[in-house]
């Protein structure tokens, strides 16, 4: 029996958070733009237009970002087992969907993943680094779907016998997510993502 | 020469070139040696089982044990030794990525007044048994 999955939360806030990062951007940078417009301010001008266009580039992205997910809408998976891994497990992911609208998918592309965070300070900046090891990777070709078409997989992965339990501890962290992709004609890629836990005990009879 | 020598031998374990292996849960015993050269008063003499974070990341460093082995007067010219035993804890295990590695250790520190403490570490690996998998020092050799 599978359970459905629960998406990664971080995940979820980054695509609206690119696009309201897009909308504070412009906004800002056009105070410039205006007040170099009232006063004839060549200088205020340039430099306004000059952010006005990179905050617009932003938005822009941020806004496809919005609009695949509405073309796409939500799939639903079910994993048979989220928080509860054991190193050597197998296990079974599927998924069905039902496309609210007619779409073009490059190609769909479900990985499991084992992602290496590390935060370090670099001067008075604080850097990340990410660090993704694919440990298993399913492709299909994509076509045209219309709207209310279904679609549906099946796919099992396992936890390698020789791979390392979840871990997180300040500035440090490695964990395990299974990684769903659609590539969009024309658009940004669709990408969901679901964090594993994995335990520190070996799986006995694999 | 320096005012003392300090010395970790360990127990148990499987025996990997210049480390050992112990399970996540295992037991260590081990023997802390102190050669002390000149006569030292020292405040504590500890021993623990330490792990750490290397690798870009900010290091984090977690103590999982601690013993204080002895208190008082190190006589010069007579080395002492004091037995201790750990319990490892099931996790987190060895782990030597692309980023991000952690280190087990044991470390044994004289707690001197004013000066720096000396002290010496013992590199441990903490692995767990994994079917088909029994070669650790391919990996971490």
């Amino acid at each position: 029996m599978g359970l459905q999955m629960e998406k990664s939360r971080n995940f979820n806030l980054r695509h609206s958070c690119v696009f309201f990062f897009g909308l504070f951007w412009v906004g800002f940078s056009s105070i410039f733009l205006v007040v170099g417009i009232v006063s004839s301010d060549w200088v205020f001008i340039g430099i306004g237009s000059l952010f006005t266009l990179a905050g617009l580039a932003i938005l822009a992205y941020g806004a496809m970002q919005l609009f695949t997910r509405y073309l796409i809408g939500q799939p639903t998976f079910t994993l048979s087992n989220q928080h509860q891994l054991h190193v050597g497990e197998i296990l079974t992911v599927s998924w069905h969907h039902s496309f609210p609208r007619n779409v073009i998918v490059d190609a769909l592309q479900v990985q499991l993943i084992m992602r290496e965070i590390a935060t370090y300070q670099q001067g008075t900046d604080t850097k990340t680094v990410t660090h993704n090891e694919i440990i298993d990777s399913y492709e299909e070709d994509g076509r045209e779907y219309n709207a209310g078409e279904m679609i549906h997989g099946h796919y099992e992965f396992q936890i390698p016998l020789s791979g390392m339990h979840s871990f997180k501890v300040r500035r440090n962290e490695i964990k395990w997510v299974l990684q769903f992709k659609l590539a969009i004609a024309r658009l940004p890629d669709f990408i969901d993502e679901y964090e594993l836990t994995v335990l520190p005990q070996v799986m006995t009879n694999v | 020469m320096s005012d003392i020598s300090l010395e970790i031998n360990l127990q148990d374990g499987e025996p990997l070139l210049d480390i050992r292996r112990y399970r996540p849960g295992d037991m260590i015993n081990g023997t802390a040696v102190v050669y002390p050269n000149k006569e030292i008063n020292a405040q504590h003499v500890y021993i623990r089982l330490q792990w750490q974070t290397a690798g870009r990341g900010t290091p984090f460093k977690q103590k999982e044990a601690e013993l204080d082995l002895f208190q008082g007067t190190l006589m010069a010219g007579l080395p002492q030794s004091y037995p201790f035993q750990f319990v490892l804890p099931e996790q987190p295990w060895s782990y030597e990525g692309h980023y991000i590695k952690i280190l087990w250790e044991i470390e044994l520190s004289i707690d001197l007044s004013w000066v720096r403490d000396p002290q010496a570490t013992q590199a441990i690996l903490v692995e767990p048994d994994r079917a088909g998998q029994t070669d650790w020092s391919s990996q971490y050799g």
